[in-house]
């Protein structure tokens, strides 16, 4: 009997652990979302009011991030120092590789690669007119963010509680 | 770092790998043409690598050059020119984008051309005893293009740096060179340097900011006469360069008699005997 207890006990906490674990998922969009917004106004103050070439720009803007969103810029930045390619191509290259780290959907994968596109290629107008656009873009998925974070986030929690309860009961 | 190492760098692999095996030491130039061969100068001749260069690779070395970063290089692309480390300077070349009269960008770029440049230390010291004569003269050098005075006032700057407070404006950053914020030339201990701006803005802005002993900046117009008297009638002094063939020629050009006999001392180059040659000193 205290075996079955036992296992019922890690059927449930494991159960629980999955639902917790999706539900951060949300949250944690919810941060990237806003850090990425926050990078963009240390990016737009770089550029716009120091002229700070991109790599040492990308890089000193993601020393100051604590999300995954940091890799983004860090990465983009060293490999841009290096040389040799063109910057679009680094931002492409650097959002694929760190995005499996990070929480955001596709849509907002492709608004961070759209904002690449045009990282470096005009004046300092063009620069922070695609920041501030990349930005009221990612407006909206904040608020989309922040919707499916109080939908789902709980839900998810509670499913995962119960949902161990009720597999727990059925081996009992 | 050296000049070849550095101009390697800035090179797309494809073109770096042509010039491995050139000999730095005396090349001038490495000129980068849309559709035409890989061409060098050196010691005034001109010759051609057999590698053809596409427009795609001037562009990509634009890319490497300014660190995939126009926007921070805009104010030198509009003149034509970005400053690399070790001062050395890469001409450009496309189609000039304007708003009104003035150029706003370049593209299309068609011709890059980098200039290797090479500090002469030393090459003030014959007139370095009539600069510091009864403490230190407003001093004017004047010649036409390519005869040495920027190489010449840098080397006064160095020296001058030494005891002096010593304050450039490089209008067009030919004298420190400076590459994120670091004079890639040696232009003395005790000197500053205000980068890319325009002399009639900055020669105020440094005699309020820095308290300089001398001020020196190069190729003086009739729109700085204004500056200049500024400084000099602060007690500061000035050493600059002017184009012209004589000092006759620019005080004609610039047209403030007031301020060119504040000049107690001109120098007039030429390359007669080769680049730097002193034509006359008059005190």
């Amino acid at each position: 009997m205290l075996q079955k207890i036992l296992g019922c006990v890690v059927i449930v906490m494991c159960a629980a652990k999955i639902g917790f674990d999706e539900a951060a998922r949300f949250t944690r969009r919810v941060r990237e979302i806003r850090e990425f917004q926050t990078a963009l106004v240390a990016l737009k103050g770089e550029i716009g009011f120091c002229k700070t070439p991109l790599p040492q720009a990308l890089a000193k803007v993601g020393q100051n991030l604590k999300t995954s969103i940091r890799h983004i810029f860090i990465k983009a930045g060293g490999a841009m120092k290096e040389g040799g390619r063109y910057a679009d191509e680094v931002w492409e290259t650097t959002v694929s590789t760190v995005k499996k780290d990070l929480s955001l959907k596709s849509e907002e994968i492709y608004i961070l690669n759209t904002f690449g596109k045009l990282l470096g290629t005009s004046d300092v107008v063009g620069q922070i007119e695609n920041i501030e656009l990349t930005s009221s873009k990612l407006d909206i998925c904040e608020r989309q963010a922040l919707d499916d974070e109080i939908k789902f986030a709980r839900l998810y929690r509670s499913l995962g509680v119960i949902g161990g309860i009720f597999t727990a009961i059925l081996f009992l | 770092m050296m000049a070849k190492r550095i101009i390697l760098n800035n090179l797309p692999p494809e073109i770096a790998q042509r010039l491995q095996d050139v000999s730095f030491s005396t090349l001038e130039e490495v000129r980068l043409r849309a559709g035409k061969r890989l061409a060098l100068c050196d010691g005034g001749l001109n010759s051609v690598l057999p590698y053809v260069v596409s427009q795609k690779e001037i562009e990509q070395t634009v890319q490497i050059i300014s660190r995939s970063s126009v926007y921070a290089y805009i104010d030198e692309i509009t003149n034509c020119f970005i400053t690399l480390e070790g001062g050395h300077r890469v001409g450009l070349c496309g189609r000039a984008v304007l708003d009104g009269n003035k150029i706003i960008n370049i593209t299309q770029m068609s011709g890059l051309n980098f200039r290797i440049a090479r500090q002469v230390k030393g090459a003030a010291d014959k007139i370095m005893p009539y600069i510091t004569k009864n403490s230190l003269c407003n001093t004017l050098i004047v010649s036409p293009p390519q005869c040495g005075k920027t190489t010449i006032i840098r080397d006064v700057a160095r020296q001058l740096g030494e005891t002096f407070k010593v304050s450039i404006i490089d209008e067009r950053g030919e004298i420190a060179a400076v590459r994120g914020g670091v004079a890639q030339h040696d232009v003395g201990e005790m000197t500053d340097v205000l980068d890319l701006c325009p002399k009639s803005i900055g020669i105020p802005l440094m005699l309020r900011s820095m308290s300089p002993d001398v001020i020196i900046t190069d190729e003086i117009a009739h729109t700085d006469t204004e500056a200049i008297h500024k400084a000099l009638s602060c007690g500061v002094k000035i050493i600059a360069t002017a184009h012209g063939d004589s000092a006759e020629q620019v005080k004609r050009r610039i047209k403030a008699p007031s301020v060119m006999e504040e000049f107690n001392c001109v120098i007039t180059l030429s390359r007669k005997k080769g680049v730097g040659t002193i034509e006359s000193i008059t005190l």
